[in-house]
């Protein structure tokens, strides 16, 4: 059932450790240390910031998910 | 602006596009064809019902109001998405092998399949959603307003009167034919729609690619194009735009929360990934493109924004922003299109709410009322017509109470802050889903108790306040809180002066809500029913596939089992379920057996048509069950912890025999020693003895040969004789002796004696001894007397055995003796020291044992039969003493004798 996820172990933590380290970084006080009026390529750090966060954390997901995923047949 | 007819027809033929959709894919799944729908893909699109009018339009009028605080709305279902190892799987698991039809089902069925519960969760979900579906009905229709009657200055000026005079009643009306239509065309089997599914992914996407080609579009023509505004008004806006409310964290961080909770806890969304899942594997995919979709559907919210502050006139509403960015641009059509993706948003929200919602109240709130022997007497036996009845007219209520909701309180008012207060409500579930799932000892009572608070402190200090200036207000209680208690002032319960009402009204709910939770389930105990149920949802995991799940041993005729399942599946596939475990069962074209399992079946195929508590109810009528014990259930529940417990006492007894055989091992080593020990004593007395015997005989021997009898040397060897006998005898006696002290045989006569006199006695004995060794022993000092109690026969016995060792060993030269008696604390010590040449190391340990000198180099020489410090010491410790060797060197040593002083010296002393 749960124990034949191939791939090393860190896949396995990463879907654990991946949500709990995303509730870190978007909330307050983290997040609004980017709260800074710097822009980058003319748009907001803080906007640049959420949106790199976001992306990086789907990424990651996408990438756990095919490892400990992978040769299911379902 | 545009017209009404053209804007009406477009969304209604939209409408009518839907239905198609989902009438045909209801139609392709029953056949087997469209295999894309069961796809990850829809799956996830159907999740995407999340994002509502509310998202559509009120994300851009909230990025104008607050900022990017719009975002935690999609933060938080990221967040448990993301996690969807810890909470989704186990809860899609759950509902798949308990066939759940709904969250309240969902949580009556783990607590005990408690109706009470059911009928509390599905009446919170009524209430809490009801501002949620008025919403919707408010977003369209405002989208719809907007569009057709705003002026030039972005002003909305409807009709008073006339056929157009209440839009939110026309889309109430569309929306409930719509919803009958499609969410109850038949009771299925899993509850399960794969039509509304897929017609809601539809819509998904239609929304999705509305609003990104709003978003392109304003990037590109307005942002990049032409209609730029002046480059510090567009700074300035975006500075606006991309900001955190200043002293707003605590919001942003409850906003998170409530919306990763209602992820969960809407039925809606309960509905779609728990209860519409297909399966498993799709969670893992939609775990990332879920993210990803409300990644992309809030990407163009800033831009639009951006475009709507610096294009529209500042009266203009940030919630109808999407609509008239593109009229401003002269898109009409773009902003046609934007009104089909709100209509799209709305629409799959009240869609698969109000189907959750009618689920819900058919199963938990009227079919128990049917069940009912007394109430359901007219009931057909048929039961699947009545309940698709009463779904139908659930619909109607719940959207008739929505319009009432609209048209009473939802008048003004931004579209987030209504949203929230659902958010907030259905968050009330959380505590008790949570401990549904990973809590087994979370029971019945403690979940009904912290729902009903927590519910109840939400009403209060949420909605209530927000109900000023609807009629429905107290604002009497609002301003001076309940009784005039300024302590439950609603907006500062307890002197939570100050909060956001959102921040102030979650944490207080919640936290009570959490706490009597907590409180009362670890307090009290639930029935059998619950406990199995609770180690079946906490434990999902940890039973195999191939394994059973425990059941609870009952019985029924197979008749009446048949009868209830037609009544509520229909004769088809009651007769289809009968045939499968017959084949199960081995059992050919024969009726299956109804025993408990096959009973267990038919239960959870009922549930999923009519729900968990109701299911029982109908079973519980016809079964026979085995009375329940608590003993039953715990038996069941508790294999495998039993089979642990089992192997922990194992370990226990076998670390006990390990210490009971380490014990055994180290008797047997001291017996061992001791056996050794009385050999050797055997061995060392009968050497002894045989010495003097040896020369006992030679020498009678050589007296027998001689002539002569009175020749010096007979004299001589009949003394040898005589020495020897004497000696045989001396060692005789002392081993007879301390044979006799240590079998306890001797009789002792204690009296109170004085150590010192004693001991000048033994001296005084000794004395000729020593002379004749040439050794010098003085009487001791003189003391006061020291008053033990002892037999004095004996203790002198111990002096002269040391006197005489220490005469023996002194210093053949200048030998002498000093003699001390002494107080220490409550001990007398006797001090014998002679200046002999000490004892040697190696028997120093030995010295007190029988036969503890070195007997090969002594014995002869010396004339001691070994015995006399063994019986020293045998006295001595009988006495209640010690004895030891206290110094010893080259120039000497010194043995003590410590005993007991006598409790009460002055009255001995004064005899």
């Amino acid at each position: 059932m749960e124990s034949e996820t191939p791939g090393p172990p860190i896949w396995r933590e990463l879907r654990w450790i991946s949500p709990l380290l995303l509730a870190v970084l978007i909330v307050p006080p983290l997040l609004t240390v980017f709260h800074q009026p710097l822009t980058l390529f003319g748009l907001p750090l803080l906007l640049i910031y959420i949106f790199g966060v976001w992306v990086l954390a789907i990424a990651v997901c996408a990438l756990v998910a095919r490892r400990t995923q992978a040769g299911r047949t379902d | 602006m545009l017209n009404p007819a053209l804007v009406l027809f477009v969304g209604l033929a939209y409408l009518a596009g839907l239905f198609v959709l989902a009438y045909f894919s209801d139609r392709a799944v029953e056949q087997g064809r469209w295999r894309f729908i069961n796809s990850p893909v829809i799956y996830t699109l159907s999740i995407a019902v999340y994002c509502t009018a509310w998202t559509f339009y009120g994300a851009v009028g909230s990025a104008a109001r607050n900022g990017l605080e719009f975002l935690t709305i999609y933060l938080g279902p990221t967040l448990v998405f993301i996690g969807w190892w810890l909470l989704l799987r186990k809860i899609v698991r759950i509902c798949k092998s308990q066939q759940i039809t709904s969250i309240a089902d969902f949580l009556s069925a783990r607590y005990g399949k408690s109706a009470l519960i059911s009928v509390v969760v599905t009446l919170m979900s009524v209430i809490a959603i009801t501002p949620y579906i008025a919403l919707q009905l408010k977003g369209i229709a405002t989208a719809f307003e907007a569009l057709v009657y705003a002026d030039p200055s972005f002003q909305v000026v409807p009709p008073q009167t006339g056929i157009w005079a209440d839009t939110g009643l026309g889309v109430a009306l569309i929306m409930a034919v719509f919803v009958i239509l499609f969410g109850t065309r038949s009771l299925k089997a899993d509850e399960s729609h794969p039509g509304v599914v897929t017609a809601v992914a539809f819509e998904s996407l239609v929304k999705l690619v509305a609003l990104m080609l709003i978003g392109i579009f304003v990037v590109f023509a307005i942002l990049f194009g032409g209609l730029r505004a002046p480059e510090q008004e567009m700074a300035l806006a975006l500075e606006r735009l991309a900001s955190v409310q200043p002293n707003q964290d605590a919001r942003w961080i409850v906003i998170t929360f409530l919306s990763a909770a209602a992820i969960v806890c809407l039925p809606r969304q309960f509905q779609i990934f728990a209860v519409e899942n297909r399966n498993e594997g799709h969670l893992a995919t939609a775990a990332w493109l879920f993210p990803l979709y409300l990644l992309l559907i809030s990407l163009f919210v800033v831009p639009i924004a951006l475009a709507g502050l610096t294009l529209l006139p500042d009266t203009a509403d940030p919630d109808l922003f999407v609509l008239w960015v593109p009229i401003a641009a002269g898109r009409e059509e773009l902003a046609l299109l934007a009104f089909i993706g709100g209509l799209s948003a709305g629409t799959s929200m009240v869609i698969v709410s109000s189907i959750a919602l009618s689920i819900m109240i058919s199963n938990h709130l009227a079919l128990p009322l049917l069940l009912n022997r007394r109430l359901g007497r007219r009931v057909p036996e048929d039961l699947s017509r009545t309940i698709l009845f009463v779904r139908r007219a659930s619909i109607v209520g719940i959207l008739t109470l929505g319009y009432i909701y609209y048209r009473t309180a939802a008048g003004d008012g931004a579209l987030a802050s209504i949203g929230l207060i659902s958010f907030a409500g259905v968050a009330q579930f959380l505590p008790a889903l949570l401990g549904a799932v990973f809590w087994r000892s979370a029971n019945r009572h403690g979940a009904t108790a912290g729902l009903i608070t927590g519910f109840a402190v939400w009403a209060y200090t949420l909605v209530l306040p927000s109900l000023e200036g609807t009629g429905l207000a107290f604002p009497a209680t609002v301003e001076q809180g309940l009784f005039g208690l300024s302590a439950l002032r609603p907006t500062a319960l307890f002197g939570a002066e100050g909060w956001d009402p959102l921040v102030h009204s979650t944490f207080w709910s919640l936290l009570l809500n959490s706490l009597v939770f907590i409180l009362i389930s670890a307090s009290t105990q639930t029935n059998p029913i619950g406990r199995l149920q609770g180690a079946i949802f906490v434990d999902i995991f940890r039973r195999t596939q191939a394994e059973d799940e425990p059941v609870l041993p009952r019985s029924a005729s197979v008749e009446d089992l048949r009868s209830v399942a037609e009544r509520v599946l229909g004769r088809a596939r009651t007769a289809e379920l009968f045939a499968s475990e017959a084949r199960i069962q081995g059992r050919g074209e024969d009726d299956p057996l109804p025993d408990a399992h096959f009973i267990t079946r038919v239960e959870r195929q009922l549930a999923s048509g009519i729900g968990a508590a109701s299911a029982r109810l109908m079973v519980s009528r016809i079964v026979k069950g085995a009375p329940l014990t608590v003993e039953t259930v715990m038996a069941l529940v508790d294999e495998t912890r039993a089979a642990i417990r089992y192997s922990q006492e194992l370990e226990q007894k076998s670390a006990e025999l390990a210490e009971t055989a380490s014990k055994l091992r180290t008797a047997n080593e001291t017996l061992q020693r001791l056996d050794q020990m009385k050999d050797d004593f055997l061995s060392r007395v009968s050497h002894e003895l045989r010495t003097p015997m040896t020369s006992i005989r030679s020498f009678a021997e050589l007296l027998e040969e001689a002539e002569t009898l009175d020749t010096p040397h007979s004299r001589r060897f009949i003394q040898i004789v005589r020495q020897e006998s004497e000696r045989l005898t001396r060692l005789l006696d002392e081993i007879l002796d301390l044979s006799a002290m240590e079998s306890g045989q001797i009789t002792w006569h204690m009296e109170p004696v004085d150590v010192t006199q004693i001991l000048r006695q033994s001296i005084e004995t000794m004395s000729s001894l020593a002379e004749r060794h040439g050794v010098t022993l003085p009487l001791p000092p003189p003391v006061p007397p020291v008053m033990v109690t002892a037999d004095p026969d004996r203790l002198k016995q111990i002096f002269l055995n040391l006197l005489s060792n220490a005469v023996k060993f002194a210093d053949a030269e200048a030998g002498r003796i000093r003699t001390e008696v002494r107080v220490e604390g409550g001990t007398a010590v006797v001090a014998i020291t002679d200046n002999g040449g000490g004892v040697s190391p190696a028997i120093q340990g030995s010295l007190f044992s029988k036969f503890g000198r070195d007997w090969a180099n002594d014995s002869g020489g010396r004339g001691g039969s070994g015995l006399g410090l063994a019986i020293c010491r045998q006295i001595t410790e009988r006495l209640g003493g010690q004895i030891a060797l206290a110094e010893t060197s080259e120039a000497g040593s010194r043995f003590e004798v410590r005993l007991p002083l006598r409790a009460l010296p002055f009255s001995v002393a004064a005899k």
